[in-house]
């Protein structure tokens, strides 16, 4: 736990070393150029960060297959993830996500919170972005206007399932 | 300290087998556990699936989200299956199940390690013992131990009772494949398992494309195929699976293809003998098409719905029962004991979905939807617009129902909405 706690850290503040607290993209200040070329920003930030999140919260959450799964994080971490509960509430993440490079979103940190039910993975996780974003998807809330968060949503959700729903 | 030692033990015991990919739920992530094979042919644990199961309308697969309206039975054959190639982790997967059913008070139905023979002989479900006790659990376990050995170590005498269908079974079990080297796992699972354990209930021998009814009774596809009633009837407990014909279990086919290559390939080509001399015809999906538009209905939309919220039916498994409710006065268990009109009216005798003491003894009274519930429910529906429906909303529902007459519904369908909480 305390090893994701550290990383989320050190990406936070390399982030803000790196750029200014104004420069974080923001729908209101976002220049002309970002809004007329997006190449699939959908499928490059929602699929990794819900490829990650979903598949490894299962895991955890149930308590099962838990040393093998933080084994194979500490070995190989994602590069542009980092999340983990805080903490003993094993129910709610603080989550740091970094803008993939070639994409408007590239040098940006975006804050999200994820907060699972009492009954996951029957009941989908309430993903909510805490930084603003100019995304066709995302909302001025951080809601994410996704199907398979919402009704569509299944207790399999699986990486491959994850692909072909967002690719 | 304690705990960590536990833990080691576990993922010590994880280790020690490896789980293939086609036998691990895709909702826990782990062994499964009392399987229960969908009409979409998806397997998954008993609970996964009950808990994923929408108490208000259709549920869908996990995986494919292939719609269906009926909690299948759990599948005996594919049960023992399991406990016999994986035994270690079955047990620990037994004892975990367990504890949660102790905490919950909702129980998986028991089956009897001694119905296997029979089952595989005349095919009857099993029937449910007491209520489980850790004590009697591994009891039952230990029987069931020993009676893998006892199979294992007499195979001739198993020859001589005939429940092998092929003369030369137990040459192959005895010396497989000599020219090879085998790992040591595939021996031993060699060793344990028998054609007799994976047969066909009315053709008697190897499934070849199997296909898993709503009862839990496993056939081949063409044994299935070439009956001509307009409804599907399992001919082993005489009860009807709804909605055409049920997809092949694409895991078991694949698995008995490894386990069994010759036998599989000797039941190939008997098929495609005959499939050449009949030829036929093969079924289109119309019965599907025409299932899912009567299906589809929303209900809420009828002007006298007869729908109980939360109540299953515990022999055809229908979920929410649409119609007559009978609920049994008799029965204790927290879970109750319901019926549909059809299943009351057939009178058949089959053992409960949960681990109920039923019996034929009992009375039942019939019980009125509760209409303020379904009222308020489509109150809701139409200020969510389409959307789906929380349970909290139904909890809220629950609360606000009055009389004392409902007051026994309320109790009823807080216990199910808990137990899907």
């Amino acid at each position: 736990m305390a090893s994701f706690r550290n990383a989320a850290i050190n990406i936070v503040e390399r982030g803000r070393k790196e750029g200014k607290e104004g420069e974080w993209i923001d729908s209101s200040t976002a220049p002309d150029i970002y809004k007329s070329s997006f190449p699939s920003p959908k499928s490059l930030i929602l699929f990794q960060s819900f490829f990650f999140f979903t598949f490894l919260s299962r895991s955890i959450i149930q308590n099962k297959k838990k040393k093998k799964e933080l084994k194979d994080l500490q070995k190989d971490p994602p590069t542009s993830c980092s999340a983990g509960p805080v903490a003993e509430d094993m129910f709610h993440w603080p989550t740091t996500i970094m803008g993939p490079p070639d994409s408007p979103y590239a040098r940006g940190v975006f804050l999200v919170t994820i907060h699972f039910p009492p009954d996951y993975p029957f009941k989908p996780t309430k993903v909510a972005f805490r930084t603003n974003v100019f995304h066709p998807n995302i909302n001025s809330n951080g809601s994410i206007c996704l199907d398979i968060l919402k009704e569509q949503w299944s207790p399999a959700l699986t990486i491959s399932k994850q692909q072909n729903d967002m690719g | 300290m304690e705990n960590n030692a536990f833990r080691d033990r576990i993922l010590e015991d994880n280790e020690h087998e490896e789980i293939p990919d086609s036998f691990v739920c895709c909702v826990c992530l782990d062994l499964l556990y009392k399987p229960i094979v969908l009409s979409c042919g998806h397997i998954c644990c008993f609970w996964c699936v009950y808990n994923s199961m929408n108490c208000l309308r259709e549920s869908q697969c996990p995986v494919c989200r292939n719609q269906y309206y009926h909690f299948p039975t759990v599948c005996q054959l594919l049960h023992f299956l399991l406990l016999k190639i994986y035994t270690a982790a079955y047990k620990r997967r037994e004892n975990q199940t367990l504890e949660e059913e102790k905490q919950s008070g909702f129980y998986s139905p028991q089956f009897d390690p001694d119905t296997c023979e029979s089952q595989a002989k005349f095919g009857h479900s099993g029937i449910p013992s007491s209520s489980s006790n850790l004590n009697l659990t591994s009891n039952s376990c230990n029987v069931g131990t020993s009676e893998c050995l006892e199979q294992s170590g007499s195979a001739a005498n198993e020859g001589d009772d005939g429940t092998i269908y092929y003369d030369g079974e137990s040459d192959i079990i005895g010396t497989p494949a000599k020219g090879k080297k085998m790992p040591q796992e595939e021996l031993s699972v060699q060793r344990k398992l028998s054609v007799a354990d994976v047969t066909c209930t009315m053709c008697k021998q190897l499934l070849f494309h199997p296909v898993v009814l709503n009862c839990g009774h496993v056939y081949c596809q063409t044994c299935v195929i070439n009956i001509d009633d307009e409804m599907l009837r399992c001919k082993v407990c005489q009860s009807p699976h709804p909605r055409g014909l049920p997809k092949v279990c694409l895991e078991l086919d694949h698995f008995l293809e490894e386990q069994f290559p010759e036998e599989y390939g000797q039941r190939r080509d008997a098929i495609e003998l005959k499939q050449i001399k009949v030829k036929p015809d093969t079924p289109s999906s119309c019965s599907l098409d025409n299932g899912k538009r009567v299906e589809n209905i929303d209900w809420w939309s009828d002007p006298d719905p007869k729908v109980h919220i939360g109540v299953g039916c515990d022999f055809c498994g229908m979920f929410p029962i649409i119609g007559d409710r009978y609920r049994c006065i008799d029965c204790k268990e927290k879970m109750g004991f319901d019926l549909c009109g059809d299943c009351y009216a057939s009178r058949s005798k089959l053992p409960g979905r949960f681990n109920q003491q039923h019996t034929s003894e009992h009375k039942f009274k019939l019980v009125p939807p509760n209409i303020i519930h379904n009222m308020m429910l489509r109150l809701a529906t139409a200020q969510l617009g389409e959307g789906s429906i929380d349970l909290e909303s139904i909890a809220n529902i629950e609360v606000t129902s009055d009389g004392a007459a409902l007051f026994d519904d309320g109790e009823d369908n807080h216990n199910d909405s808990e137990a899907t909480n």
